[in-house]
């Protein structure tokens, strides 16, 4: 009988469910980011990125960044993305989307200070690409040039405006095409007057999920009222001036209708497009949430504002950022920033994150000033600031008695750390560049009145950059040493410090404390030996975007004593090459890509273990047939870990308190193979006259250890295997109604852990009223989790997610956000035990005011 | 088990929602849209009650019109962008069929007052009264139909076929038919008239100008009648 189970049953229980409570809330809270990328868009037209983004209730977003570059730039921009719950959005303006080699990365920042990214491994070094389109010739239905009764006279629609596709392009065009039936080319009105309206009278009908309409530079396709045979929509806010409307279309049968632009005027005082981005814009925010865990509640509030403008040949950008959870005892999760630049020079003060060189400084928040001058043939980059902030040591104060009471340590300290880099550097990187980076950052002992090691770090390295047919081949090398103290109290060793412990035959050609501003140099050194080549680091990498295809081949090796304080993410003691390459076929329809790694881990054997062989095996393929068809991506990676230890060792241990000796075996033998495997389908159709998308995915991981046949009883094996099935049905209705249903299926098990069963059930729908002003939408998600295992009976668990919540555009520029979630825990141990019941809730009041 | 039922009874109802959700918002087709609305209007479609017109509006085949006495509609039509105005005091229902020949546009009008820019080439476009019926093939027309059954064509631009069952008139610039309930259409040059379906459009005039170098320029002024 289940209740007349033993103690160490229970006890082996009761480390199960906490397992399980651990490991389902990890799964819970673990973010999730979807996101579709496109595989197009058009040079001189705005990429617009969505995602979606999931969170659990107690994970929050601080920062969100869509980072690209094209191919002759150096560095990364960036764009924030905005939120509209889990939707989040970010436009790279059109005017830097011009060369063809157009790559772009995701990332947000939590407030755990931990990265969710797109793509999810190695963004900065393996962003997405794109392939970018000529500019389109759009059909043009305005009249070439016309005299109108402003000031200035307009350029060509098409010279001003880009002009937007759809993420996948059909090679197909009908013969149908849309008619502009308002507003008239060139026409004067009224901002409240305007209506666009267009029509298609086609063979068949539009497509309503492959519209797309462009108000001057942005897409208001979700504001307008899209069926089979008329599109209409009533602007929210025309400024006065001129305007571009541009529509574009697919049909039902994935033809490409050709698109359509119009050019109409609002009278009033006229502030053309063209001088739009001279404007400032601002965005302003707050956002409260409260939510209950537990019996434990928590409000956090957030406000913050950002900034952008132009003026002269300076953009500026000004970015404040405030949160409840900033805490003295933490490093700061406040962020502001303020900068202003040009092609020439360039200021930026606040929390910067410069970007030097990948070995030495890549993207480390530093609050400060981060500066450049580049004047082509001769540039400086130089950056100052702290990388952390001093947190006070935290005491406990013991009673003494008679005697006067101390003090002890409860929680060291953090010293402030500040960093100093410069970067100059010769060339414009058009064609070549040539980089030296030094980078010192140093723990301020003062600071706190006790802390742990506080550190001295120097490094420098050069980097190099050779580009040839526009970026098509573009050769990068990166070089950096470093030299770190690990502990700087004791301060710098003299001459005579070292003549006495190594004699005085023992002869330095330097006294190292007349070093110290450079580097505290003591015993804690690291490396005391600069020549033995523990702490140099490079990577050279190769990439080459020829003949349908992208090669990405490279060369890195990290020393085990390599340490940038400033990077502190690197991985060390690595060293290995990668290539990679993504074919392109029949019109970019068909992607394969082929990619191979293979690194030693630990090679250094520095820690007396052996050094790991990292093999890993790439292979994907996409098909992108036309929307007619189905979408398919299989990917497939194969990785092995291999220490090439093939037998266990037995040691033998005489302790000295005792008569006998213990046997010690040992088993630390690795050869694991890791198997991914991932099918992803998706399908448009049409039924009964409206628009769907289906989604089906299998997911499959399986880790297999060569030895498992071999192992003893007490070895906790690797074994694992996790297989994931996913459905989803998106339907965009006639009315505007957005509705998804998902399914998906999770099984894992291993040896030596329970079977663990997933099952989840989602329900969501959207929808908008008042020409999107007002939107609604709920979620609704039922997850079952059965944990299975001999030893002990079932355990089951339930969560019911419930999220209701609704966005008001209450005018133009303004929006409230108010949402509600809830979640329901039921957990079954037995038919005997009590059942654990909980619920946690989330309420969130967002405000968005942009100027 | 349980887990299985759940799905396949949340599964069926959700299917059965989308279905039927799906079946009654398959949109029928438009006709046409509202382009401008002042003054009260309002519109009565096959299976509602009357209700308030608005902008952006999208009509479908047999949508009744009704103006009050300061209203008036634009309306254009999604083949051929042709434009109506109905004016005030007016009642007009909109029947439109397509075939492969275009879009056959049928405007039923008791009384009222209403205007028309009928663009040529697609489809066909009629207005019809109680003593008659107006055929048009590109033109620009006043139809004006009393309570009491006597109908008026004023032709602007083009031609209009103006017939009942007692004869047929053609219609054309600085003409006008009449006919009464059971009477024969009969055609008179147009009189003094109120050309109210210009009112606050925007007009352009041209210009031609030569510079001292002899070359001519055109100068361009779009403006509004008040």
């Amino acid at each position: 009988m289940a209740h007349r189970r033993s103690g160490p049953n229970k006890s082996w229980l009761f480390l199960v469910m906490i397992w399980l409570a651990v490991a389902s809330n990890h799964a819970f809270t673990q973010p999730l980011l979807k996101h579709n990328p496109p595989q197009q868009a058009r040079m001189g037209s705005p990429i617009i990125i969505d995602c979606t983004l999931r969170t659990g209730p107690d994970l929050h977003v601080q920062k969100a960044h869509i980072f690209f570059r094209s191919g002759a730039e150096t560095t990364y921009r960036s764009v924030t993305m905005q939120s509209i719950g889990d939707n989040w959005q970010g436009i790279i303006p059109a005017k830097l989307v011009r060369d063809k080699n157009f790559k772009y990365f995701i990332t947000f920042l939590f407030d755990n200070q931990t990265l969710k990214t797109f793509p999810e491994k190695n963004p900065y070094n393996q962003p997405h690409a794109l392939e970018l389109l000529p500019p389109a010739a759009a059909v043009t239905i305005a009249p070439p040039a016309v005299a109108v009764p402003q000031k200035s006279s307009p350029s060509a629609p098409t010279a001003s405006m880009p002009t937007p596709v759809p993420s996948v392009s059909s090679a197909v065009t009908t013969s149908d095409t849309l008619q502009l039936l308002s507003p008239e080319p060139d026409g004067t009105y009224d901002a409240q007057d305007v209506l666009l309206a267009v029509s298609y009278m086609g063979e068949t009908e539009l497509d309503p999920l492959r519209v797309r309409i462009d108000l001057d530079i942005r897409d208001v396709t979700r504001q307008a009222e899209i069926t089979g045979n008329l599109i209409t929509l009533t602007p929210a806010e025309l400024i006065p001036g001129r305007h571009i409307i541009k529509v574009q279309a697919h049909d039902v049968k994935n033809r490409l209708i050709p698109p359509v632009s119009v050019r109409f005027f609002i009278i009033g005082q006229e502030k053309s497009v063209t001088q739009a981005p001279e404007k400032m814009r601002a965005h302003v925010y707050t956002d409260l949430m409260y939510e209950e865990t537990g019996d434990k509640g928590n409000r956090v509030a957030m406000a913050g504002a950002e900034l952008s403008g132009k003026w002269k040949s300076f953009a500026y950008r000004g970015n404040l950022f405030f949160t409840s959870l900033e805490d003295r005892h933490f490093q700061p999760r406040n962020r502001f920033s303020f900068s202003i630049s040009n092609k020439w020079i360039g200021v930026a003060g606040g929390d910067v994150y410069p970007r030097y060189n990948e070995l030495i400084l890549a993207g480390k928040r530093v609050r400060g000033v981060n500066g450049y001058l580049h004047l082509g043939l001769v540039n400086l980059d130089v950056v100052y600031g702290q990388t952390q902030r001093s947190v006070k040591t935290a005491w406990t104060r013991i009673p003494g008695g008679t005697d006067a009471d101390s003090l002890q340590v409860n929680r060291y300290g953090t010293f402030s750390q500040t960093l100093i880099g410069v970067r100059p550097s010769l060339g414009d990187g058009r064609h070549f560049q040539l980089g030296l980076t030094l980078v010192k950052i140093k723990d301020d002992t003062g600071s706190v009145a006790a802390g742990l090691l506080p550190k001295d770090n120097l490094i420098i390295g050069p980097d190099v950059k050779l580009s040839l047919l526009r970026d098509r081949i573009v050769l990068t090398a990166q070089a950096a040493v470093s030299a770190i103290t690990q502990d700087i109290y004791p301060g710098a060793v003299t001459s005579d410090d070292v003549e006495r412990a190594f004699g005085d035959d023992f002869e330095l050609p330097l006294d190292p404390q007349t070093l110290d501003n450079l580097l505290i140099i003591n015993d804690s050194t690291i490396p005391l030996n600069p020549l033995d080549g523990g702490s140099l680091a490079y990577l050279v990498n190769l990439r080459v975007n020829l003949l349908q295809q992208f090669l990405n081949v490279g060369y890195r090796s990290i020393g085990s004593e390599y340490i940038s304080l400033a990077n502190p993410w690197l991985r060390k003691d690595l060293r290995g090459f990668f290539i990679n390459d993504r074919l392109r076929f029949l019109s970019n329809r068909v992607y394969l890509t082929l990619g191979y790694e293979q690194y030693a881990d630990n090679f250094s054997e520095q820690n007396a273990n052996p050094a790991i062989d990292l093999r890993t095996l790439n292979y994907a393929l996409t098909l992108l047939p036309g929307e007619n068809y189905p979408q398919l991506n299989i990917s497939l990676r194969d990785q092995l870990r291999d220490n090439h230890v093939d037998t266990i060792s037995v040691q033998s241990y005489q302790i000295s308190s005792l008569l006998d000796s213990t046997t010690v075996v040992r088993d630390e033998r690795e050869k694991i193979w890791f198997r991914d495997l991932a099918i992803q389908a998706s399908q448009n159709f049409r039924l009964f006259d409206i628009s769907h998308q289906m989604n089906l995915g299998y997911i499959s991981s399986r880790n297999i250890d060569d030895f498992e046949d071999e192992r003893g009883a007490g070895h906790v094996s690797a074994e694992l295997s996790n297989r994931i099935v996913m459905l989803s049905l998106t339907t965009r209705y006639a009315v505007p109604l957005t509705t998804t249903f998902s399914y998906s299926h999770n099984v894992m098990d291993g040896s030596g852990i329970p079977d663990l069963n997933y099952q989840t059930m989602a329900f969501s729908g959207e929808y908008r009223f008042l020409q999107d002003r007002l939107a609604t939408f709920a979620d609704c998600q039922y997850t079952h989790i059965r944990q299975q295992s001999a030893a002990s009976a079932d355990i089951e668990q339930n969560r019911m997610q419930l999220r209701l919540g609704t966005r008001w555009q209450f005018s133009p520029g303004q929006s409230l956000v108010l949402e509600g979630q809830l979640w329901r825990y039921t957990m079954n141990l037995d038919e005997v035990s009590s059942t654990a019941n909980a619920t946690d809730s989330i309420l969130r009041l967002r405000f968005d005011r942009y100027f | 088990m349980k887990i299985a039922h759940l799905t396949i009874i949340l599964l069926a109802g959700l299917g059965m929602i989308l279905f039927s959700t799906t079946w009654l918002w398959a949109a029928p087709q438009e006709v046409a849209f509202v382009l401008k609305v002042s003054g009260e209007a309002k519109i009565k479609k096959e299976s509602s009650n009357w209700a308030t017109i608005s902008k952006g509006m999208r009509l479908h085949n047999k949508d009744i019109i009704k103006t009050g006495t300061t209203g008036l509609v634009a309306l254009v039509f999604l083949d051929d962008k042709t434009m109506m105005k109905i004016r005030s005091d007016s009642e007009v229902q909109i029947q439109a069929e397509k075939d492969e020949k275009g879009m056959h546009k049928r405007i039923i009008m008791e009384i009222g007052q209403m205007w028309s820019k009928v663009t040529p080439g697609k489809g066909s476009f009629r207005l019809e009264t109680p003593s008659g019926v107006a055929a048009v093939k590109g033109t620009e027309f006043y139809g004006i139909a009393d309570g009491d059954g006597n109908t008026m064509i004023i032709g602007i631009e083009g031609i209009v076929e103006f017939f009942n069952d007692l004869g047929k008139i053609l219609v054309v610039k600085g003409t006008t038919g009449k006919a009464g309930k059971n009477g024969i259409p009969n055609l008179s040059d147009t009189q003094v008239f109120e050309d109210w379906a210009q009112d606050g459009a925007t007009n352009e005039l041209d210009i031609e100008f030569e510079n001292s170098q002899g070359a001519k320029k055109h100068l361009k002024l779009k403006y509004k009648m008040q």
